[in-house]
């Protein structure tokens, strides 16, 4: 059955059209009908609107853009020639220098030089700031068995043990 | 998404009706189920054939032609002669 009443094509064999399953009857009909042919073609016409934007949308997005941008760059400046001499050239430039300071002070530090930072002043210093930031823990701290409330309640604790256990 | 149509030198009527569609259409898409969706987005987006839909979705022909009239009939239904 692939006419209505009004000698169109039912909604199935519309369908089955659209789909790309329509019989040779219903294919014949489009032909020949404008009415049917004009709501295919609005049919199709949404669609391709839709295909259209949601591409456009996917082009678009900011995320795919971002991904994208910075492999392409990383993959530019790896390949290039250019890019390895001049990351040879900065190694040297930098690298040279820096070897040759580390290597003269090396040999021409003295064990004064190297005690010259840790004076007996510096050292007592030092250890009256430790004792004062001792005394200021200790004076607000409760026993650390206090804090557990262990002594208080022997039997919580046996109850507390098959239950974690349990688990 | 409507507001991604890109301007294909029609006049402005016809821009807003597109991007109305596509609207409409992306709202209903929302609506089906995801084998409807999925199937419907296969065929008229990716023009794929029955049969091939058929073979990505591990489907039998019949399943996929009844998801896509389910789809249709919702998709013509709630558009009415919009699309």
């Amino acid at each position: 059955m692939t006419r209505e009443r009004s000698a169109h094509l039912s909604e199935e064999a519309f369908d089955d059209l659209l789909i790309g399953l329509g019989s040779p009857e219903s294919r014949a009909h489009l032909a020949a009908c404008s009415v049917c042919n004009s709501r295919v073609n609005e049919f199709h016409s949404g669609i391709d609107a839709f295909n259209r934007a949601s591409l456009a949308w996917s082009e678009a997005r900011p995320f795919a853009s971002r991904r994208a941008a910075p492999r392409s760059s990383v993959r530019r400046v790896a390949t290039s020639p250019l890019s390895w001499a001049l990351a040879a050239a900065l190694l040297i430039a930098i690298g040279i220098p820096t070897w040759n300071r580390q290597s003269y002070f090396k040999n021409n530090a003295t064990v004064s030089d190297l005690q010259q930072g840790d004076s007996e002043a510096r050292i007592a210093q030092d250890n009256d700031l430790l004792r004062s930031v001792n005394v200021a823990i200790s004076q607000g701290e409760k026993p650390s068995i206090d804090e557990y409330n262990l002594l208080e309640a022997p039997h919580s604790r046996s109850r507390a043990r098959p239950e974690s256990r349990k688990r | 998404m409507a507001s991604f149509l890109p301007a294909s030198g029609s006049n402005p009527e016809a821009q807003l009706e597109a991007k109305e569609k596509v609207k409409q259409l992306a709202r209903v898409l929302e609506t089906l189920s995801y084998n409807q969706r999925t199937v419907f987005l296969m065929k008229f987006t990716e023009e794929m054939e029955v049969a091939e839909i058929s073979d990505a979705m591990g489907m039998q022909v019949n399943t996929v032609r009844t998801h896509l009239h389910r789809a249709l009939t919702a998709v013509r239904g709630r558009l009415g002669r919009t699309i």
